[in-house]
């Protein structure tokens, strides 16, 4: 039971870390999609570091389940969502040639 | 897809008696004819998502590993003193012709930390990266292999 405990604290506390850097991140970086780039983990990485945790604290029920479709979602949901803004970014930005080069392949 | 509808549907009640399984059973075979009528799924492809399970679950733990090593290249870069990055904007090309395998493609290019899908135009991809050594041999990387293979496991 310990040993279970010690573990899932482990993953909750890297996940924190994950969104904690995330936050930095969002700060340090000086353009918008390079802070995309620093959010953009929080919501995939840290929130499924923190859910692991907890399924593996309750152990497998039908709720830990439950949490597993979660991390579907989640992987599902957010690419979406950063996809979108990133586009949005790059279509209105005139001055977009200032910040990155473009490469092309 | 059937069997995924039914076990979600167990997974929202929280138990298995013999009345929740009944009228899952129906409920999802009504779910899997309105889809079939309507969103051009159909038996013949079922298959293909049979036959791909395993490559499936490949792909996922991939993913995972793929995207804790590029977390750490990221994370470098925030805690470094002195923030030296060089963002990049690239164009390429991918033969992949499945439509819902460049989704998942295009997917896990933005899940991984570090580069963003910009946009995707038929098989044109146009892919954000933090910096130029994130961005490095994207055009060939681990996961256009693993979908490559699965496409040939769709066809043959």
């Amino acid at each position: 039971m310990t040993i279970r405990l010690i573990i899932s604290a482990l993953f909750i506390l890297a996940g924190v870390h994950v969104i904690i850097t995330a936050l930095i991140g969002n700060f340090r970086l000086n353009y918008v999609l390079n802070r995309m780039q620093g959010g953009a983990t929080a919501d995939t990485m840290g929130a499924i570091l923190i859910l692991i945790g907890i399924i593996i604290k309750i152990g497998f029920t039908m709720i830990s389940l439950k949490l597993i479709l979660m991390i579907g979602f989640f992987w599902i949901a957010s690419p979406v969502a950063s996809h979108y803004l990133a586009r949005t970014e790059v279509i209105a930005n005139p001055k977009i040639l200032e910040e990155c080069e473009v490469v092309k392949k | 897809m059937y069997i995924l509808l039914l076990l979600f549907w167990i997974a929202l009640n929280g138990k298995i008696t013999t009345e929740i399984l009944i009228i899952g059973a129906i409920l999802s075979a009504v779910i899997f004819w309105f889809m079939c009528k309507f969103l051009e799924y159909s038996f013949k492809s079922e298959v293909s998502y049979i036959k791909n399970f395993f490559w499936g679950i490949a792909y996922i733990v991939v993913l995972f590993v793929e995207m804790i090593k590029s977390a750490i290249a990221v994370y470098k870069r925030i805690y470094s003193r002195k923030i030296e990055i060089q963002p990049q904007i690239i164009f390429f090309d991918v033969d992949i012709k499945n439509e819902f395998l460049r989704f998942i493609l295009a997917n896990s290019i933005t899940l991984t930390p570090g580069t963003i899908t910009v946009d995707v135009d038929d098989n044109h991809f146009c892919v954000h990266a933090l910096d130029y050594t994130l961005a490095e041999g994207i055009e060939d990387s681990v996961f256009i292999r693993l979908l490559k293979k699965m496409e040939e496991n769709c066809n043959g």
